[in-house]
């Protein structure tokens, strides 16, 4: 067997001197991209972000504890419950970063393209609930004696809204269940690479002629 | 420790890695930094400017290390994205003097790698430094990591054909080289 430390390649690598000074520069660097170590401005508005998230979250679960009195007031409560969950979701992941100071390693793509469609999609849907909804069925109100006047409106704009929402929770969903499907497909792939390794392991312990030794016809 | 071993071994930290493991990507730089550095070195001569090129490497690396597709192919991938890096940092500088061509086909010649006296390393090292750049790189890479031609190739983003020129010219110069340094020693 070839001896690891006693090749050539060995010998070469220890030929350069190293200025220890760039060195430290480099390790320290190093260390901040693995451990993904934030820079204190990040920080910082990563917490102020958060306390935002918290003060908008006390607002909405304010608004949803208010009774409206209004005809579309649970389509309005239901869109505020969701953008609720969604700003505790985002205020927690926020707040987490800010105070460990480390945004967290792996799967930060899906978890960042979902939260991006959702908070997109909640964001147009708070808008929707909050100022046009309300407003078109004032405007459907006041021109009820117009022909299909009130649910041509109220119906068009629902539907056209559960059509955005629809597409963009398949959307989030679809990327959700990529995600998972990707973690198991390389957990499935590391176990097996495991089996493999542990079995090249035993193959190099056993002595070239133990098949023989055992009896075992070639 | 095998080939096969090695490789197995290689594909598992690549997808401990892609699972977001942090002790497999130390893991990941410790096994290839040095080597790393030592190529890079044979094509940037300023230390600082070195480890700059390896940090910007890494930055690379773990930014997409997700996309690696085969993880058979890890250290291609690393040695090709450690070029690109030296590239984009002495733009219209190496670039030129490396994309030269030597397309003639050479004879097969007995490997020198397996060749080489351990005890003249520090030669080996010091006729390194005395190649012309395209030289020094598919020496370097042959040396450190005895790739096959073709992935020497696609490292270097060349064919088959250049690769086993320039080794074959590169071999017979650092003979040259070994001998000048081993006379000036006595």
């Amino acid at each position: 067997m070839k001896n690891e430390k006693n090749t050539l390649r060995d010998h070469l690598l220890e030929q350069d001197d190293v200025d220890n000074h760039a060195y430290d520069q480099y390790e320290r660097s190093l260390r901040r991209m693995i451990h993904r170590k934030m820079h204190w401005i990040w920080r910082l508005l990563c917490g102020l972000a958060a306390l935002g998230g918290v003060a908008f979250a006390v607002s909405l679960i304010h608004e949803l504890c208010e009774p409206m009195h209004h005809d579309v007031e649970v389509f309005i409560k239901v869109g505020m419950g969701s953008l609720l969950l969604c700003v505790i979701f985002y205020t927690i992941l926020i707040g987490v970063s800010a105070i460990r100071g480390t945004v967290r390693f792996g799967s930060v793509m899906p978890v960042v393209l979902a939260g991006v469609i959702l908070s997109g999609f909640f964001i147009c849907l708070w808008t929707f609930l909050i100022f046009v909804l309300p407003k078109l069925y004032e405007l459907s109100q006041s021109q009820i004696n117009a022909p299909m006047g009130p649910d041509l409106w109220i119906i068009g704009m629902v539907c056209t809204f559960l059509f955005i929402g629809f597409f963009g929770v398949l959307t989030a969903g679809m990327t959700f269940i990529i995600h998972l499907l990707y973690k198991h497909y390389s957990q499935i792939q590391r176990k097996l690479l495991e089996i493999e390794l542990a079995i090249a392991d035993l193959s190099e312990k056993l002595p070239p002629d133990s098949d023989e030794s055992a009896g075992v016809p070639r | 420790m095998s080939l096969n071993k090695r490789v197995i071994q290689d594909e598992l930290l690549i997808v401990r890695c892609q699972q977001g493991d942090r002790q497999a990507l130390e893991d990941l730089v410790r096994l290839y930094e040095k080597r790393l550095l030592y190529y890079i070195r044979r094509l940037v001569s300023n230390e600082q400017d070195a480890w700059n090129i390896l940090q910007e490497t890494w930055l690379k690396v773990l930014r997409s290390i997700d996309r690696l597709k085969e993880p058979k192919l890890l250290t291609v991938w690393l040695y090709h994205i450690a070029r690109n890096t030296i590239m984009d940092y002495r733009r219209g500088k190496y670039a030129d003097i490396l994309r030269f061509q030597q397309d003639d086909l050479m004879p097969d010649t007995p490997d020198d790698a397996a060749s080489m006296s351990l005890e003249n390393a520090q030669f080996v090292h010091l006729a390194l430094g005395q190649l012309s750049p395209p030289h020094r790189e598919v020496l370097t890479l042959h040396f450190l990591e005895e790739l096959p031609l073709e992935a020497i190739a696609a490292i270097i983003n060349t064919s088959v054909g250049t690769v086993k020129s320039r080794l074959f010219y590169a071999r017979h110069n650092l003979k040259k080289q070994i001998e000048k340094e081993m006379h000036n020693e006595k």
